[in-house]
């Protein structure tokens, strides 16, 4: 099935081989207390004692994605065989995980600028020779002013396709401070991801309090989700952004139904409070928002999820991804054989063509398609 | 069909050699002595098992309290952490779900493999 199906990856996780790496990327200021940080992060990511979250399997990455030297991720030969090669990926969506939410948002935007700097040196330079890398410019939404900085210093990048922001914010996404982030991603045709991210401390938080096990924790990425989508259609932001897409990375796909049911059932009660909509909040979801397949649930009857996917109205939705080099990697092959046949290739490769603007495979077209996003 | 994987001594114990046999590869594990041969073939999602960890699981010893067991006889899928019996090849959790098992035994001083 590989063979005939193009397939575009929207979780890809690559790391950099050493702290050193992404230190080179930092100004002076930063290096002392991030350096320290970084080697945490390292630390974590091998495995050799400090972790300070819950115990993931194998520190987070699938086994066999372990290099030599270095954290699973770093090494693009392996990337390449694994991915590429041996999953059948066409295309990848790079999104770095080196900037998980901290304290300080000064830092994380640091952070994020030696990230986007280091990632189109490395993944989208010199490792991209085939072309089949695209990435994330990272931002710290908790700093906007600096967030906007980045998006207008990596936009015109080919190899920058979308902008990249943590769940983990200090508020719902909807609020006005981080307006300007979406507007200038929209103003851009890039759009907007969030991503999971592990963090200790108060990101552990579940609206009940703090999850006890990493199995409690892992089900619940999708609350992460649910205030920042309310937020952002009641609020308005897709109303008055409607280029604007969002896309929720690895937070599961059919949650999202019963909760537009939820939505829009409200707003024949609530409608008054927030006149900006002139339309049920599904509609804006439905055009504006696409979910990730990644982990991909798995229903004992497959036909379930099927339901799920088509009272979504979910066609335009959907986007494929594996999460390499995780250890909750879907591999392709089992993960798009349970999508609906009439659905599997605008999941696993159009929609994410459309999104993102590649050209179009099939050469009817040879221009990017963006920014002419689905409308 | 018989298939010599090694030499016995090639095999210590804790050791193990994926053959090149079947459509997946064959895992042939030494676990203290034991002999104990797996498709590299996850029946989860496919993922070469035979790569994963080997370790011990834990059973509940009433509410909040648990022991550690079968040290060195759970293989764990190196993707998504299954726990497979290396013995029966059985999953930990769903015992419906298992890896192919081969019959295997020393033959002067070779490790045979039936497949």
């Amino acid at each position: 099935m590989n063979d005939i199906l193009p397939i575009i990856d929207c979780d890809v996780h690559p790391a950099p081989k050493s702290p050193t790496e992404l230190l080179d990327y930092l100004p002076d200021r930063y290096q002392g207390k991030l350096a320290e940080m970084l080697k945490g992060w390292f630390r974590m990511n091998r495995g050799t004692g400090v972790f300070t979250g819950f115990g993931a399997l194998a520190t987070g990455m699938r086994r066999d994605a372990m290099p030599e030297m270095g954290p699973g991720g770093s090494d693009p030969a392996l990337m390449e065989q694994q991915l590429l090669k041996d999953a059948g990926v066409t295309y990848a969506i790079l999104i770095p995980l080196t900037v998980t939410g901290m304290a300080n948002p000064e830092h994380e935007a640091a952070m994020c600028a030696a990230t986007n700097a280091w990632l189109a040196d490395k993944w989208l330079g010199e490792y991209n020779k085939h072309g089949r890398y695209r990435g994330s410019i990272m931002v710290c939404p908790d700093v906007p002013e600096a967030a906007v900085e980045e998006i207008e210093r990596w936009a015109k990048h080919d190899g920058f396709v979308q902008v990249m922001i943590p769940p983990m914010a200090r508020s719902a996404y909807g609020l006005p401070q981080y307006f300007p982030i979406f507007e200038a991603a929209a103003r851009h045709g890039l759009p907007v991801g969030i991503h999971i991210n592990r963090t200790p401390g108060m990101s552990l938080l579940s609206p009940v309090g703090f999850v006890s096990y990493y199995f409690e924790f892992h089900p619940q990425y999708t609350l992460y989700y649910f205030p920042h989508v309310a937020s952002l259609v009641l609020s308005g932001v897709f109303a008055r952004l409607p280029d604007l897409r969002f896309v929720l990375v690895e937070g599961g796909v059919s949650w999202l139904t019963p909760y537009m049911w939820r939505l829009d059932h409200y707003w024949q009660q609530f409608g008054s409070e927030v006149p900006w909509l002139d339309r049920p909040p599904s509609d804006y979801i439905r055009k504006q928002v696409l979910v990730t397949t990644q982990p991909l649930e798995r229903p004992k009857e497959t036909r379930r999820l099927h339901e799920y996917l088509d009272w979504m109205g979910s066609e335009h939705m959907v986007l494929f991804s594996t999460d390499y080099p995780h250890w909750d990697y879907d591999h392709p092959e089992p993960t798009l054989k349970r999508l609906p046949s009439a659905v599997r290739n605008r999941f696993a490769f159009e929609n994410a063509a459309h999104l993102y603007g590649f050209a179009d495979l099939s050469g009817s077209s040879a221009s990017p398609l963006r920014p002419a996003v689905v409308s | 069909m018989a298939i010599r994987a090694c030499r016995l001594e090639e095999l210590p114990p804790g050791s193990r050699k994926i053959l090149p046999a079947g459509r997946f590869g064959i895992g042939v594990f030494n676990r203290d002595g034991d002999l104990f041969a797996l498709a590299n073939y996850c029946p989860h999602d496919g993922a070469p098992v035979c790569l994963g960890a080997i370790t011990g699981t834990t059973e509940s010893t009433g509410s909040y309290n648990a022991t550690w067991l079968n040290d060195g006889g759970i293989l764990r899928c190196p993707w998504h952490g299954w726990e497979f019996d290396l013995q029966t090849g059985k999953s930990v959790v769903s015992p419906t779900k298992v890896v192919r098992t081969y019959p295997v035994h020393v033959e002067n001083g070779w490790i045979v493999v039936e497949d």
